[in-house]
Order: C-alpha cells, then sequence, then structure tokens
C-alpha cells in the first residue's frame, strides 16, 4: 500500500490502492516507523490511488504541517482524488499536482 | 427495502461499504457517484464505529429503500449514545496551515459527497440518512 523510498535527496512515499480508513491506518504506522522527514523533503505519489477518506487527509494535513508548503508535496492526483482535496481545501495549504 | 446489520466495529466497515456498492451498482449508479456514495457512507460509518458505543459495543445497520425516483438513499442506524455528529461546525477550510484542524473533515466530505445528510433521534436510535440524486433511473 506503500512504498517508501529515497530519490534525488528527497522521501518518495508511493501509495497503492485505497486509502480508506482501514488502509490508511496501516500505511501511517508504516509511515511512523520508517519516515523520518528532518530536513529532506517528502512527497506522496499517488498515481495509483483512486479513493482517499477523510483518514487519508488528516495523514497529509499531519506531514504537511511538519514539512509546510515548500518540502511537502502530493503528486498523481487524479480527478477524483483532487476533488477531495479540493473540498477540504487542501489545495489551499498544499502543493498538489 | 434491503439492509444488512453488522457489529459496530472496523472489520464491519468492508463488508458494509461493499454492500452499499453492490445496491448501487444494482441500481445502475454511475461509478464516479457510487465512489462519492461511498465516500459520505465511510465517513458516516467510521464516526458510528467510533463514538456510538461504549465498550459493550453493539450494531449498526445499512438500509437502501427501493426508491425508483432518481434517488439514491441510505439509512444508517445504531442504538448507541444521542449523539448528532452533523450538528458539529463545519471545519474552516480557509484557515491557513498552521491553523487547521482535522476534526469534522468526515462529516464535512459526506455533506458535500451528497445532496442531503439528517440526523433523526427517535425510539432509541440514530439515524443518519443520506440521499443522493443520480443519473439512473
Amino acid at each position: 500500500m506503500v512504498e517508501i523510498r529515497e530519490e534525488e535527496g528527497k522521501i518518495m512515499c508511493v501509495f497503492s490502492g485505497r486509502m480508506d480508513t482501514v488502509n490508511t491506518g496501516e500505511v501511517e504506522k508504516e509511515l511512523a516507523e520508517k519516515l523520518v522527514p528532518k530536513e529532506q523533503s517528502v512527497e506522496f505519489k499517488l498515481d495509483e490511488v483512486d479513493y482517499v477518506a477523510s483518514s487519508f487527509l488528516r495523514l497529509c494535513l499531519k506531514y504537511a504541517k511538519a514539512g509546510g508548503k515548500t518540502r511537502f508535496k502530493i503528486t498523481g492526483v487524479s480527478p477524483n482524488v483532487k476533488k477531495v482535496f479540493k473540498i477540504a481545501g487542501f489545495d489551499k495549504i498544499m502543493t498538489i499536482e | 427495502m434491503k439492509s444488512l446489520k453488522l457489529k459496530a466495529e472496523m472489520e464491519s466497515l468492508s463488508p458494509l461499504l461493499e454492500f452499499i456498492r453492490d445496491q448501487a451498482v444494482e441500481k445502475q449508479i454511475n461509478p464516479d457517484e457510487i465512489q462519492e456514495v461511498e465516500l459520505a457512507c465511510e465517513e458516516i460509518l467510521v464516526n458510528v464505529i467510533q463514538y456510538a458505543y461504549s465498550e459493550d459495543g453493539g450494531d449498526v445497520e445499512i438500509r437502501v429503500p427501493d426508491r425508483k425516483d432518481g434517488f439514491f438513499e441510505i439509512e444508517i442506524t445504531d442504538s448507541g449514545e444521542h449523539f448528532d455528529f452533523l450538528s458539529l461546525p463545519n471545519p474552516d477550510t480557509d484557515s491557513p496551515l498552521k491553523d487547521r484542524i482535522s476534526g469534522g473533515l468526515g462529516i464535512h466530505l459526506a455533506r458535500q459527497m451528497m445532496d442531503e445528510v439528517s440526523y433523526q433521534r427517535a425510539g432509541g436510535f440514530n439515524k443518519v440518512n443520506l440521499i443522493k440524486k443520480t443519473e439512473a433511473v
């Protein structure tokens, strides 16, 4: 559901599948164990994700607060997922591509 | 009317949503709308699972009335504590990042994904009704 790797000095988190409440709980644990952002940028790659629930939004908010708009970004967002981010008003506070 | 009653616990979330999805597919609702219905129902169900009951637990029931007027309706019922989470204020989606809080996002999403979300307390039950106008006939 999430693959974490370092790429060009930043931490890439490549998600796949449904980011519903149950799955997000699992990936949140995994990120907490493996991801230590420190000074590095973090990217959430969502090309393989077509469903996100509010639990995943909360996870994004947590890392956005840690990294700010410059050191945290979300990429590969499908139209359906983008709609959810927009409803939450996250498009105003995060870099979403 | 089709219905499914399961224990209000996280393990029930997936079969409950599958039940809703099956009903929506049967009514030939388009995939994007199904996903919106599913998301709204997930958010309500998670609230029920997390907050309706104390340690003794209880059930949550989904009913899908057989409407043929272009509306897809779902009723979510539990017999837990009287708690109208729909009465809580919406999150401020315009505030800067530092002021953002995560509370209330789920219910906000549910409201936005559906045309109507309402709460009723009757006979010791909490009942949330979700209605979406669909393109299906």
